[in-house]
């Protein structure tokens, strides 16, 4: 799934080592949702949503083609 | 369980398998010399080595992170972390699917050249089998709606 987090990261001046201390995950886990090698739990993606003060949608491009 | 707490636990499991290693060494030098020696007192001892290692290795690492508040969150974030546990059900699933094909290889293998293996070899299947069914039912239950 393709997501904004490293386009909202970058704005922000944070590293993902400080985002993800943030949402409570690991870097590697933030690597893997930037490059769209992992796709976020609905709680992971409410946190990181949260975190930048946007919706899910917002941070979470979601394309119907990928489900199939 | 709140890490810490799990931590403490990890300590007192710690101690219990260094109290069981000695006690497993303590078999294999006093016990079972006097029936022979052999394979039991090589297993007791390897078994004893083994869980004394485990569990000074389990305590030392549970008292690590309990005096290093930095390095304990890191590690409660690395054992939590969604993608991590996602991995982990990832390996464990493969490795019981290569495990059963293994065993049923195992099984063949026994048919065709070491018939006298061949019935441990069949229990053995049926009771992994059976597992693999009882842990299916107990899982469909507990998610069951």
């Amino acid at each position: 799934m393709k997501t904004r987090i490293a386009e909202l990261r970058k704005a922000r001046h944070l590293s993902q080592d400080q985002l993800a201390n943030h949402v409570g995950v690991t870097r590697q886990t933030i690597t893997s949702l930037e490059v769209g090698k992992y796709t976020a739990s609905l709680t992971l993606a409410y946190k990181i949503a949260k975190f930048f003060g946007l919706t899910i949608e917002e941070v979470f491009l979601f394309e119907e083609e990928e489900e199939k | 369980m709140n890490y810490k707490r799990k931590l403490k636990w990890s300590i007192l499991f710690g101690v219990l398998w260094i109290a069981l290693g000695i006690l497993a060494v303590c078999c294999a030098v006093f016990w079972i010399p006097s029936s022979g020696g052999g394979y039991p007192f090589s297993y007791l001892c390897g078994t004893g080595g083994s869980l004394f290692a485990i569990g000074g290795l389990s305590i030392f690492r549970s008292l690590r992170l309990m005096h290093n508040e930095d390095l304990c969150r890191k590690e409660e974030i690395r054992l939590y972390d969604e993608r991590n546990v996602y991995i982990q059900k990832q390996i464990s699933s493969l490795h019981s699917t290569l495990s059963l094909a293994l065993l049923y290889g195992a099984t063949l293998w026994a048919a065709i050249c070491r018939q006298e293996l061949l019935l441990p070899f069949i229990f053995l299947m049926i009771a992994d089998v059976a597992l693999l069914l009882i842990t299916t039912a107990v899982f469909r239950m507990k998610n069951s709606c």
